[in-house]
């Protein structure tokens, strides 16, 4: 036994030692974000002329923080883009979970060269793991007229005031000719979705409060209680897991709001509230648990996974929900595939007044800040991946990153970019588009949104054309009932209102923010509670237990840290 | 032996039950099977239990699409062989030490190594500890970090305890070495329980994913499991509590994987291993102790 | 003291003279965990740190016990522990059981061809992951569809669907079947290796003494695998805080359940995720399961050695 005391004391020791080395090395002075690196060189219009020279090959590494697949070697693409700027990106994208391998590398500092931040930006902003970009950005011409506009939300990101992340989406380009309008994507946001048919059914009628949604709901269930031989399935409410929002984020479109996620945000004085216990929100799930008590929802809708709920959708038996599309689109592709076209769905701007709101239907301010990828401070040539990214903002790069190659995935007809129905169908297959298109460059990367200088939509799938010529009949007739172009016309276009949406400053929050567990707390006393309150017998009771606990949490330390970001990201 | 008329009503009743058995445990595999041949898109529609309703390879081409896979499939084969082989030895010759009551360090080392399966240490000490060991990014990380395992080892070492202790001490007193003693006598001996070990690492290394995705995340060390993993974990993506209103990009509408791919990448990345057990079946069989006494 | 030490020490290093080659062997062993398992030690200062990672140990604040009184005094740490263990010792008791009983059964089958598909099949669920198991067990048990419920309305043994996946007082019970579904074959396997070191004489000794099948397999199967079932029942004893992850992650996200399901390890990964201690928090939690098994571990050991079993140390 005394043996074993001496060796014990002997491990720690050198237990202490490694630890010493094996923490102290790593880390050091690459992990100050090199600003020298970034440096303005002495380059002489970088991207003017990219085709002048044979570029050296490089390739950067990238981890993108999100889902993803990588492109296979061949794609013609990607291997043109190889040619055009003489940069291979090699990608990781995330497989397990963030926290761990994004944390690893954060400790041991081993960055690739570039990182699509994803969810995991307020982590890599807090490592100092990206090379400020203030100083460089003005040297590339496609860059700058891409930022400048914005440099006010890039920088209020990150705590020090400078320039880490490079927003992927949302820059949008208009030639304001008075039809930027029919080159908008389908609204896919969230809303009351409801089947065409039961509009259809109720003479093309628009319900426009929460009670005549419900008691439409009523009527066209009592004459169709089953669908296609199985059971009619009113209302679904979707809670599972991250994907709660169809549970909870209705109130506050129902007193007119945009989707700020957890909170309302007064426009005017910007204050902001928690809602989910507010009377609003009692209202509303007040008026679930009377449609629960009718029948009009089903109690497994709580317990549905994701699966089972595209599921439910495919049959075309569920006639409404609160939801947002994207979420549910791959059931609704079934329907589409089957021809049940009368089975799919359109938003309404259900509100509490009974005046239509816009849901999230906003006009596009351009960026959000905080949404895209940075350059790490391990990357190898900083200023040839920021020349890469200038490239690919070239209308030229950019159309064979999202049209492909003229003559083999679209033609030009007089001006305009049209796609041959074989081509259109090799670029719904997402196999095709993994091994033939560069949309995996592209959606890692700055992009041309909107239109581009010659008219024509920055994506095959906005090119009004192709959308009206793709319209199923029974879609033009329902639309033209209403007078509409689009299932977007259901829901009137709001004003942007000058701050950045609520969502997006929760998900760019520092990671120590004081509010972040508070945030969690909330979160969890209402995916816990809500479908008890909405199938409970006792509604008043069941509201009131849960209003309680809501009180015992200190939520408006959220509230003021939530008013205190709108303060410093809202439009000057 | 006579059997009686209740002996074989027992049989009988065994053998029944034991059917259900087989459909109960079969079904999973089988709906799994029966997804990855539908057509992707009708698989949303769920209920699909014992026979494809459309039928397509197309699912099977998917996975099959890139190199990649073959690479990954070279790369698990490889780690499973060598883990199952080092493993086993190593695990076998530290039982059969441990299994000395009167070697003086038994009882030290024995909860030396025992508490190695309790303690965790955390990813980040471990990831700087593979780093200073050069195993990032090295096909050594599949195999290093799990060459003996202390469950493994007590496992044997049970086995062993149960063997008339005389054999060895008759080899002793002959003047074995224990290495000859290990190879002679112990290894042949313990086959059946040795023939586990090696079913349950091979399994453990073939489905092991997590080392890829910390460890060695590049390409060319990827494993079947890595790949089967990028596309089962894009259905399962999300973290705990995340707020992410944000999948509105085109990304995640090219994302979407069906159920039936996922099952086809299951059935790929399963199939191989299944195979294993019926191979190493044949060693459960009772040992002839005579036999290796010689 | 001093002249008594003297004699066991003398008799020491003779056994280790004696056991050379015994010592020579076990030192790349005890190098190898020394390296593997203990070395990264160093980590666990994370649980007394208000750790960040991408500083250096030097840099990190101190923060004391900070990070196990949150998790002691978080209202919601004894409902998860409560959570933890009904499920794990429902998991143990279930999976042993079965586990043995199958082997045993099993060895009872004659046809050679006929059990190696037995087992063959048996195993097969261990090999699908929790995702792909987990969307079978929702479809099998769901109202809409969900065969059990068909039989059970068809049988008239209920009158109304019973909503499985919505009742907390159902869910352990599912987690724990699940879990044998996937896993009784899979853990019948070391049973079976360890039958075959029974002598085949004591069968045929006890069949001339008279006992019967049954008698066969409680007298002499189950005594001969016996220190394999203590030697395991002892390690899974030691992991009782493991009740799992994926499977009440995946199962049991709903509000409805939610209370019933949360394990530790679900509770520390929310806990943690997305805040700065989200590492020192895991790895305070982690120290906390690793004193509990300990614990559990050698009182495990002490009572099999009472009771003149097989002790694991």
């Amino acid at each position: 036994m005394k043996n074993a005391k001496i060796l014990v004391l002997l491990m720690v020791a050198v237990m202490a030692l490694t630890a010493l080395a094996g923490c102290g090395a790593p880390a050091g002075k690459e992990n100050q974000p090199s600003t020298t690196a970034a440096a303005p060189k002495e380059d002489p219009k970088p991207a003017e002329e990219p085709a002048e020279e044979k570029l050296e090959p490089i390739t950067f590494s990238m981890f993108v923080a999100g889902p993803g697949e990588v492109p296979p070697e061949d794609n013609k693409i990607i291997k043109k883009i190889q040619e055009i700027t003489g940069v291979t990106i090699d990608f990781e994208f995330l497989v397990g979970d963030m926290e761990q391998k994004v944390g690893i590398m954060i400790a041991s500092g081993d960055y690739p060269d570039l990182i699509g931040a994803g969810q995991a930006r307020g982590r890599f902003l807090n490592a100092g793991s990206f090379v400020a970009l203030d100083d460089s950005l003005p040297n590339y011409p496609n860059l700058w007229k891409h930022y400048e506009p914005f440099m006010d939300r890039l920088r209020s990101v990150s705590e020090d005031g400078k320039t880490y992340i490079l927003d992927i989406w949302s820059r949008q380009y208009w030639l304001n000719d008075g039809e930027d309008d029919f080159y908008e994507a389908d609204y896919n946001g969230p809303a009351f979705w409801i089947q065409k048919d039961v509009l259809a059914w109720d003479g093309y009628s628009y319900p426009k409060t929460p009670d005549q949604f419900f008691d439409l709901l009523e009527r066209y269930y009592a004459a169709h209680p089953t669908i296609d031989g199985q059971p009619t399935l009113p209302f679904e409410v979707h809670s599972q897991d991250w994907r709660s929002f169809c549970l909870k984020n209705a109130p506050q479109h129902l007193i007119g709001g945009r989707n700020e996620g957890d909170v309302v945000v007064d426009p005017d004085t910007l204050e902001v509230e928690i809602y989910q216990n507010k009377d609003y929100a009692k209202d509303y799930y007040g008026k679930l648990n009377e449609a629960f008590k009718k029948g009009l929802i089903n109690p497994e809708t709580f317990t549905r996974n994701y699966d089972q709920y595209l599921s439910v959708i495919s049959t075309g038996r569920v006639l409404a929900m609160f939801d947002q599309q994207w979420n549910f689109q791959d059931g609704e592709f079934v329907l589409i595939n089957e021809g049940k076209i009368n089975r799919t769905y359109v938003p309404l701007g259900i509100s509490y007044s009974g005046e239509l709101v816009s849901y999230n239907r906003v006009k596009n301010e351009g960026i959000i800040g905080g949404n895209g990828m940075g350059i790490s401070t391990k990357c190898k040539d900083v200023e040839r991946a920021l020349k890469f990214m200038d490239t690919l903002l070239e209308e030229d790069v950019h159309r064979l990153l999202y049209w492909g190659i003229e003559g083999e995935d679209y033609y030009v007809d007089n001006g305009r970019y049209r796609r041959t129905p074989e081509q259109k169908a090799n670029f719904d297959n997402p196999d095709w588009r993994l091994a033939n298109a560069g949309l995996v460059i592209g959606d890692q990367f700055p992009k041309l949104e909107g239109r581009y200088s010659n008219g024509n939509s920055t994506g095959a799938a906005t090119q009004p054309e192709e959308r009206l010529e793709n319209q199923f009949p029974y879609d033009k007739e329902f639309y033209g009932k209403y007078g509409f172009y689009t299932k977007s016309d259901f829901l009137p276009v709001m004003e942007h209102p000058g701050y950045p949406e609520v969502w997006s400053i929760f998900s760019t929050m520092e990671e120590d923010n004081v509010a972040k567990p508070v945030f969690d707390q909330i979160t969890d006393l209402q995916n816990r509670y809500l479908p008890g309150v909405i199938m409970s017998n006792d509604f008043d009771a069941a509201w009131t237990e849960y209003a309680n606990r809501y009180e015992s949490i200190d939520y408006p330390a959220l509230e003021a840290e939530v008013e205190r970001q709108i303060q410093e990201r809202k439009t000057k | 032996m006579k059997k009686t008329i209740g002996d074989r009503i027992i049989d009988a009743l065994i053998v029944l039950f034991m059917c259900i058995v087989v459909i109960v445990m079969l079904y999973p595999l089988w709906n799994t099977l029966v997804t990855s041949f539908n057509d992707a898109r009708d698989s949303i529609k769920g209920s699909l239990y014992l026979w494809p309703r459309e039928w397509t390879l197309f699912n099977y081409q998917s996975v099959f699409k890139t190199d990649k896979i073959y690479n990954a499939f070279i790369v698990s084969v490889a780690r499973t062989v060598i883990s199952m082989i080092l493993n086993v030895f190593l695990s076998g010759l530290l039982a059969y030490v441990l299994s000395n009551k009167e070697f003086v360090f038994r009882r030290f080392l024995t909860v030396f190594m025992v508490m190695t399966m309790y303690i965790n240490a955390g990813l980040i000490p471990q990831y700087f500890l593979y780093r200073n060991l050069g195993l990032i990014d090295s096909f050594w990380v599949y195999i290093l970090p799990s060459m003996v395992g202390a469950f493994n080892v007590i496992v044997i070492r049970t086995y062993i305890n149960s063997l008339p202790a005389s054999l060895m001490e008759s080899a002793r007193i002959d003047g074995a070495t224990e290495m000859t003693i290990y190879f002679k006598i112990v290894f042949p001996l313990c086959l059946p329980v040795l023939a586990t070990v090696a079913l349950w690492v091979a399994v453990g290394s073939w489905n092991s994913w997590f080392d890829s995705f910390i460890f060695a995340p590049k390409q060319d060390l990827s494993t079947l499991q890595y790949e089967m993993m990028k596309i089962l974990s894009s259905s399962m993506q999300s973290g705990v509590n995340q707020p992410d209103y944000l999948a509105e990009s085109q990304t995640s509408r090219s994302m979407v994987t069906p159920n039936s791919l996922r099952a086809a990448m299951t059935i790929v990345a399963t199939v191989p291993i299944l195979v294993v057990y019926p191979f190493l079946q044949k060693y459960f069989v009772t040992v002839n102790i005579g036999s290796v006494k010689e | 003291m001093a002249i008594k030490e003297l004699s066991p020490r003398k008799e020491f290093y003779k056994n280790l003279v004696k056991q050379k080659e015994l010592v020579l062997i076990s030192i790349p062993f005890f190098i190898y965990f020394f390296i593997f398992s203990y070395l990264p030690l160093w980590g666990l200062t994370m649980a007394f740190q208000n750790y960040k990672p991408g500083k250096t140990f030097f840099e990190q604040e101190w923060i004391g016990f900070k990070h196990f009184e949150n998790l002691f005094t978080d209202p919601d740490f004894y409902r998860v522990m409560r959570n933890t263990l009904g499920m794990s010792i429902i998991n143990l008791v279930l999976s042993f059981v079965t586990a043995i009983a199958f082997a045993l059964l099993l060895n009872e089958l004659k046809g050679r061809i006929f059990k190696r598909v037995v087992q063959t099949v048996s195993y097969m669920p261990h090999f699908l992951s929790w995702i792909i198991v987990c969307g079978l067990v929702s479809n099998i048990l769901a109202m809409d569809g969900g065969i059990i419920n068909d039989i059970l309305v068809a049988t008239g043994l209920v009158s109304e669907k019973v909503h499985f996946m919505g009742e907390p007082n159902y869910f352990w019970w599912i987690v724990g079947f699940t879990n044998v579904w996937k896993s009784m074959g899979w853990n019948s396997i070391i049973y079976l290796a360890a039958i075959t070191s029974i002598d085949p004489a004591l069968y045929e000794a006890a069949s001339i003494d008279g006992y019967g099948r049954f008698g066969r397999m409680w007298h002499i199967t189950l005594p001969g695998i016996k220190s394999t079932i203590i030697v395991l029942l002892i390690m899974n004893a030691g992991w009782i805080l493991n009740a799992g992850f994926e499977i009440q992650y995946i199962l049991g996200s709903n509000g409805l359940v939610l209370d019933v399901s949360e394990t530790i390890d679900i509770f520390v990964l929310k806990r943690g995720f997305g805040r700065a201690g989200g590492f020192a928090f895991g790895t305070a939690a982690g120290m906390f399961k690793t004193v509990v098994s300990s614990i559990i571990l050698v009182l495990c050991n002490k009572i099999a050695g009472w009771v003149g079993e097989e002790k694991l140390i």
